[in-house]
Order: structure tokens, then sequence, then C-alpha cells
């Protein structure tokens, strides 16, 4: 079994995000060919040194596509999630914080809301909007800012009994004060954190969408709709499915390892509360 | 004229929606706190101490029965936390902290005035400037105790409710605490509250105190008659607890001179 001290961990955590984030950034000058430039006399090549990853049905170069789709994939993930977190986290600390009654009205929307099972509700959802990129985040944001919301009220809920909280409120600050100079940003860290995972979530839910033709239009280099396009020919070209595939996991996975990392390095910097009890 | 009166107060806690439980933590309590004095409240764990220091601190309405202040200003009233670990804001830095109710409260004209009220009191309450760019958890809790008391005498209080504030600390600790307590006392003049359920402690602190039983205060007098001539059956029991118990640790009257 191989062994990773804690600190190449982090490492890897950090290069790959960079990795990532570098690839959606500069992607217009990592491509080797046009990604949208079509080679019908060259359909279904395998991987070679003009075209790393093949060509697809179209003969399309897969890897500037795959590259391409990297800015896309991560836009969705990241527009899901920060809907999802602002959305969330503001009912989260109206719940948590407000009066009973705000709270019992808002925990029994969120009981409806994720009473429904979140994907079939979600392909529901973006079947009857239909196809394209606002509609697809608006289905990946109408369940997801629930969990968001619960998990921010638990965190209020609890920082409510800190003394500090109690601290302040003697002090004499009004409850807009102790809400955003107190409750926020001890629960800031711990949003990032829940965050960076349901990113990973998001992108692979998108690329579910886009897997069943409810996402962004065909002809749109991302990694779920390229998932979608492959897996018609995965006996004939199974690199067509396998890489955007394989993307789709190392994000997924990154993002999941980030998660990880941040909820470490808060539980050792004491941002939340392990700092000296 | 007392400075807080509470006026047969209770305060009963009520849960579930269908069948109604209901717990009565503090039961007609009436007590007068006079100004400059130092109030001691005891009794065992879940004897309604806590809560009457929270219906004394305004933090709790009472169930029924009145409590009276006798300041104009509600900021007057202050409390000190039980836990000084918890007591401030963990991604606060201690400076911040310290000036946070000053800037507030628009209580000080600009900063170097903020910085001379903060370094008296720092002065008073024997914790060096240095602590000001630290954050809570670098500090230690008897520090951090220090710290919350020097906070709140920002506010110019006139009673101070302190519940169980030594607590967590250790004996020598505890005794500089209960020491900076009278020293403010007698420096500002503010009235304490002082809740423990340590005889000991509360008689090398107070000269009155009373003693709460299932959410009543049973009995109130000066400490020395609290514990030379306890009337109620339930001061005798706890005195006497309290005594044999000191038997077993001689070092708590070292440390407090009392017993």
């Amino acid at each position: 079994m191989i062994k990773m001290s804690k600190k190449k961990g982090y490492i890897v955590v950090w290069a790959g995000l960079g990795i990532l984030l570098g690839v959606a950034l500069f992607a217009p000058w990592l491509t080797l060919h046009d990604p949208y430039e079509q080679n019908l006399a060259n359909r279904f090549a395998p991987p070679s040194a003009e075209y790393w990853l093949g060509t697809d049905e179209l003969g399309r170069c897969v890897f500037s596509r795959l590259v391409v789709g990297t800015r896309m994939s991560l836009f969705i993930g990241a527009a899901v999630v920060s809907i999802n977190a602002v959305v969330g986290s503001l009912i989260g600390l109206l719940s948590g914080f407000g009066s009973r009654w705000i709270d019992a009205l808002v925990m029994g929307l969120l009981d409806i809301v994720q009473a429904f099972p979140g994907a079939i509700l979600t392909l529901a959802v973006a079947g009857i909007l239909g196809p394209g990129l606002p509609n697809m985040i608006l289905a990946l944001t109408v369940l997801g800012w629930a969990g968001h919301a619960r998990f921010v009220r638990s965190m209020v809920l609890s920082l409510n009994e800190r003394e500090f909280i109690e601290s302040a409120r003697s002090l004499g600050y009004g409850s807009f004060h102790v809400l955003f100079r107190h409750v926020l940003p001890n629960c800031l860290g711990p949003i990032l954190v829940f965050s960076s995972m349901e990113m990973a979530g998001a992108i692979m839910m998108a690329a579910g969408l886009n897997f069943l033709g409810l996402g962004v239009p065909v002809s749109t280099p991302e990694w779920g709709a390229m998932l979608n396009q492959g897996k018609d020919y995965f006996r004939t070209a199974p690199h067509l499915a396998a890489f955007p595939g394989l993307a789709i996991m190392i994000a997924a996975l990154e993002f999941n390892l980030l998660g990880d990392y941040l909820r470490d390095r808060i539980d050792e910097g004491g941002l939340i509360d392990e700092w000296k009890d | 004229m007392s400075l807080l009166e509470l006026r047969n107060v209770s305060k009963v806690f009520r849960a579930g929606w269908f069948k109604k439980i209901e717990v009565v933590a503090v039961r007609e309590v009436s007590l007068r706190i006079q100004p400059g004095e130092i109030f001691g409240l005891m009794g065992e764990s879940g004897s309604g101490k806590s809560t009457l220091g929270k219906l004394a601190l305004g933090q709790m309405l009472p169930s029924s029965g009145e409590v009276w202040w006798g300041v104009e200003d509600r900021l007057a009233v202050q409390g000190i936390a039980q836990n000084p670990y918890g007591a401030f804001n963990p991604r606060h830095r201690i400076g911040f902290a310290l000036e946070e109710p000053l800037v507030y409260h628009d209580l000080v004209k600009d900063k170097q005035e903020r910085r001379r009220r903060i370094g008296e009191l720092l002065n008073l309450v024997g914790i060096g400037e240095e602590c000001l760019g630290r954050y809570p958890g670098q500090l230690s809790g008897g520090q951090l105790q220090r710290l919350a008391i020097a906070r709140i005498l920002l506010l110019n209080p006139r009673l101070i409710v302190a519940d169980e504030p030594t607590t967590m600390l250790d004996l020598p600790v505890q005794a500089q605490i209960i020491k900076l307590l009278k020293t403010v006392n007698a420096c500002t003049g503010a009235s304490i509250l002082f809740i423990s359920h340590d005889l000991h402690l509360v008689a090398a602190t107070v000269e009155r105190a009373g003693i709460m039983h299932g959410g009543r205060l049973v009995e109130v007098g000066y400490i020395q008659d609290l514990i030379n001539k306890p009337a109620h059956p339930y001061t005798k029991l706890f005195v006497a607890s309290a005594l044999a118990d000191a038997v077993c640790r001689p070092s708590v009257n070292d440390a407090f001179g009392a017993g």
C-alpha cells in the first residue's frame, strides 16, 4: 500500500487544483487544433502524435475539446455551487439566527424540498425547462441550496450556544452586528469545505445532464456532453468516452481532496472551535 | 436604593408541541443587591443559579415576577463568562475584541483615546499590551478571564454577574481572579453577583450570600452566619458537605484564606 505524507498530499491537492484552473484559464493557448474544426476524412482516429487523444465522430481533436471543455465544466460547477452557497447560507443564517417561527417555517420548507429525490427532480426540472446552459444551472440549484441551508443552520444553532456569542449580545451589539461580525466569519471555513465537496457533485451532475442531452448544445465542448456523444461509439472508439470520463473523475476527486484538505486545515488552525477546549 | 431587585421571580422552561413538559428552574425568588456589594449565590448543580444569573443579566425574561435594575443604561449590567476559553471570538485578535465595544457604542473620540482606555484597563487587570496582537487560542485561561473582565469594564458596568468565573481555572489562578474581582469592586464601585457552587470560594469573596436549592432561594444572610449558624436544613447539609470536603482539600483554604 502506498503511503503519502500529509505534506505531500497537500502538494498533490494544490498542484491538481492549479493544473485544473490553469487549463481552464489558458485553454485557448493550450489546444493543439481548433476544437470546433471538423475533419471527416480523419474520423475516430486513435491517439497519435498529431491528435494526442484521437479524434471524434466528426474528426474533431478530442484533446482540444477536452481542454476547452475544462472551462465550461468548471464554470458550471462554480456557478452552481456559488448560487447554492449564497442562497443556502443566507436562508440557513436566517433560520438559525431568527425567531423560532422563522426557523420552523424554513425547516418545514427544507423538509418538503429535501423529501423529493434530488436527481429525479433535477432531471424533471431540466426536462421542463429544456436544454441550455442557464436552464441547466437553474435545474441544478433548485434543490442544491437546501443542503447548504441545513448545514449553515446547524452551525449557527451550535454557535448561538457559544459563550462568545452570548458575550457579544451581553456587550450590547445588535443582531445584525453579531450575525455578520461574529457568527458568519465562524461559518465561512466550513461553508468553503462543504462547497468544495459540492463542486465535485455539481460537475458530476452537470456531466450527467449533458450526457442525457439536457445541458449545453451538442456542439459545445463540455465533458459530460463529450461523454454522451462518445458512448455511442464505445465499442469501436473507446477513447471518445474514456478521456472525458477520466477528466470528470479527476476533477471530482480533486475537489473532494480539496474539501478534505480545507477541513484538516480548519481543524488544525482552530478556525472553528477546536482551538482550546 | 438597591442596584438589582428580583421580586417573586420564577422561570419555567416549556418544551413539546402537544404534550407540554415544564421545568421550573427558578421559583419565586426575591433578592436585593446593594450598590458596591459583592453578593454570593451558592447551590449545587441544577439548583437554578445560572438561570438566576441570566435573569439578573437580562439575557432571559422571567416567566413571572419582576426584575428591576437601578441603572438607566442596560449596558451597565455585564456578565463574566464561565468558560474563559470561549469568551472571545476565536477569529478576532484580542486588540480588536477590546476595541469593538468602544467603537460599536461610540464611547471614545479617537484612536489614541481608545488605546489609552484599553491600556488603563490592561494595567488594572495585570496584562501586558503584547497580548493585543494575539488570538484567544494563544493565551491561557487566566489571561483570557482577566481580559474578559477588562472588556466589560470598558463599558463602566455598575453590576457584574460573574457566573462561576473560576470553574475552569486551576487553584492559583482562581485566587488571582478572586483578588482581581475584589480590586474591580474596590476601584470601580461596581456590584458583583458572584455565582459559585464552592462555599470556600464564596466565603473568600463576599460578605453576604444566598443558597439556592431546587430553584428556590432557601436562605440569605452574612456568609459567616450561613457557615456558623445555618438555619435551613439544606444550608446545614450544604455547609457540612463543603466543610467535609475541605478536610480532604486543605490547599483550598490555604489558597483563599477562608474556612
